[in-house]
């Protein structure tokens, strides 16, 4: 008999959660799971409340009411720094990038890694590795105002992912590049999933979750429903 | 090393324009944040003065004795200055004394009398300069009624009276001064507040990606506070360049009006060096202010 004991509560679960914007509710009564490694599209038509969904989830929005708990912490009660701790374990990818203009691209990058408190030498280290990884080491020090789109979403992912985060959130991350990227993208995607990371992505791009199959939570109406993985036969 | 020191301030507040403003602003504020302390120090050294040089010290008037035509009886007059002498030179607490000579007496004179008069000719009393013992207690009433067994015709000027009513009207301009030095140092930490609440508006954006990847406000509040260090300090050298000459000028010009009075009021060495230090004084108070603005913002904005 193994003396391990793992943790088989979910990484992110969501009990009658309502959520929304100046009092108007965009989400009602919410109840779902996510478990640790799993990979979740969030689908849905504009203004169904993905953005509203994964912000949420990545706590940076709190919910009205219902129950969000994420890495078995109870948001409700979780105070200002220990939310910023967990949101340390976490990794989000905008559509619009949302990197620091003003900075490098090796300072946006080291930023997760300066939140946490690592010395130089080891940011330095992991940043240059990610940068051969995502073929930018030639861009370090550039300016990030001055990169093209492609290469913005190749710091903004590489930044999402330097620390290593256990759940990832992307947020419409297909939506402004072309199909190849995306492509590429997915299969980074995938590949960071087969190393245990729980991967939440938001799309409209239906060509994307008939391609990949995963699980699915679709929301319309103001809810949300849990498609599985459909199975292969 | 060579990264860390490059390394750009994630929130972008050196470059806003409100940091200019507050930088100016600042520097005005230290300017007469210096010359405000400069002015309490300075009264404070003269209050000193006053109380070590005058409370110090007291003075015997002597009238003259008249004859029958009323005409000073030198001799006699001599005699009751020696036993007012030797008196105080007798009494408790008393260091010592000296006669204050007829040329004194006559330039004391020369601004009320003018030049031409001949003062002997005239009922003037005599003074004598009794500098009293450090910390000596001295009971003016018992003195006073000693003195008065000696001659009815000595009395002593302690200069408390007068003394004290200046002390008060020095009291009074150091709480005025004291009243602008807290106006000066709550302006400054508004000025603080109001452009630290501007940047985190315009910087709402940095600040929400920062918290995003994990940030806790004490990271975002210190980015704030090394900026807002950086804008104090230099507003405190702006402040003290400009405050320098203007102290020394306006000392310069208290000695050349020859006023005894305010010849005391000179700033010591410590003074100035607690001037030279009213730099680092400002960049820990920007630090502070800017800090806590933000720790407190960001608690009420997300």
């Amino acid at each position: 008999m193994s003396d391990i004991v793992t943790d088989t509560r979910p990484i992110i679960e969501l009990q009658n959660v309502s959520v929304g914007y100046d009092g108007d509710e965009v989400l009602k009564n919410v109840s779902l799971s996510l478990q640790a490694g799993d990979f979740t599209f969030v689908t849905g038509k504009s203004g169904a409340g993905k953005t509203t969904l994964l912000s949420m989830l990545y706590l940076i929005k709190k919910p009205y009411k219902g129950i969000l708990n994420v890495f078995g912490n109870n948001i409700n009660f979780s105070n200002r720094d220990s939310l910023a701790l967990m949101r340390q374990r976490i990794g989000v990818v905008f559509q619009d990038f949302r990197l620091l203009e003003h900075l490098s691209v090796y300072d946006n990058i080291a930023l997760p890694l300066r939140v946490r408190g690592m010395n130089e030498k080891e940011i330095y280290k992991r940043v240059v590795e990610l940068l051969r990884w995502i073929e930018m080491h030639k861009s370090i020090y550039k300016t990030c105002s001055t990169l093209s789109g492609g290469e913005k979403q190749r710091v903004a992912i590489a930044r999402a992912v330097i620390n290593r985060p256990d759940i990832l959130f992307a947020d419409e991350p297909t939506g402004s590049v072309d199909a190849e990227i995306a492509d590429k993208l997915m299969r980074l995607f995938v590949e960071l999933n087969k190393v245990g990371t729980t991967i939440v992505i938001a799309t409209h791009n239906e060509l994307l979750t008939s391609t990949y199959n995963y699980q699915r939570i679709d929301l319309s109406g103001g809810t949300a429903k849990l498609y599985p993985a459909l199975q292969k036969i | 090393m060579h990264r860390e020191l490059m390394r750009k301030n994630e929130i972008p507040t050196d470059d806003e324009e409100t940091s200019v403003f507050v930088c100016v602003l600042s520097s005005i504020y230290m300017y007469l944040f210096i010359i405000v302390l400069a002015i309490v120090m300075a009264i404070n050294t003269m209050v000193k003065s006053w109380e070590k040089d005058i409370l110090g010290a007291i003075t015997i008037q002597v009238s003259p004795i008249e004859d029958e035509n009323k005409k000073i009886d030198v001799d006699k007059t001599q005699e009751q200055l020696n036993k007012v002498l030797q008196f105080m030179e007798n009494a408790k607490g008393v260091k010592s004394v000296h006669v204050i000579d007829e040329k004194t007496v006559e330039r004391l004179m020369t601004p009320w009398l003018g030049n031409k008069v001949d003062i002997n000719t005239l009922p003037i009393p005599q003074l004598l300069d009794v500098q009293l013992k450090e910390n000596a207690e001295i009971n003016y009433d018992e003195m006073t009624r000693g003195l008065h067994k000696v001659t009815s015709n000595a009395s002593i000027d302690n200069h408390r009276l007068w003394l004290n009513r200046l002390l008060k009207f020095a009291g009074s301009l150091k709480t005025l001064a004291l009243s602008v030095l807290c106006m000066v140092i709550g302006i400054c930490a508004f000025s603080i507040y109001y452009s630290t609440r501007t940047s985190l508006g315009i910087n709402m954006n940095s600040i929400e990606i920062l918290h995003i990847i994990g940030a806790q406000d004490n990271y975002i509040a210190k980015q704030y506070a090394k900026s807002y260090a950086k804008i104090g300090f230099f507003s405190g050298i702006i402040g003290l360049i400009f405050a320098i000459p203007s102290i020394v000028l306006v000392s310069k010009y208290g000695i050349s009006t020859g006023s005894g009075l305010l010849n005391s009021a000179g700033l010591s060495t410590g003074h100035w060096l607690l001037m030279m230090i009213t730099p680092l004084f400002s960049l820990l108070y920007a630090m502070g202010t800017a800090y806590y603005t933000v720790r407190k913002s960001l608690e009420k904005m997300c």
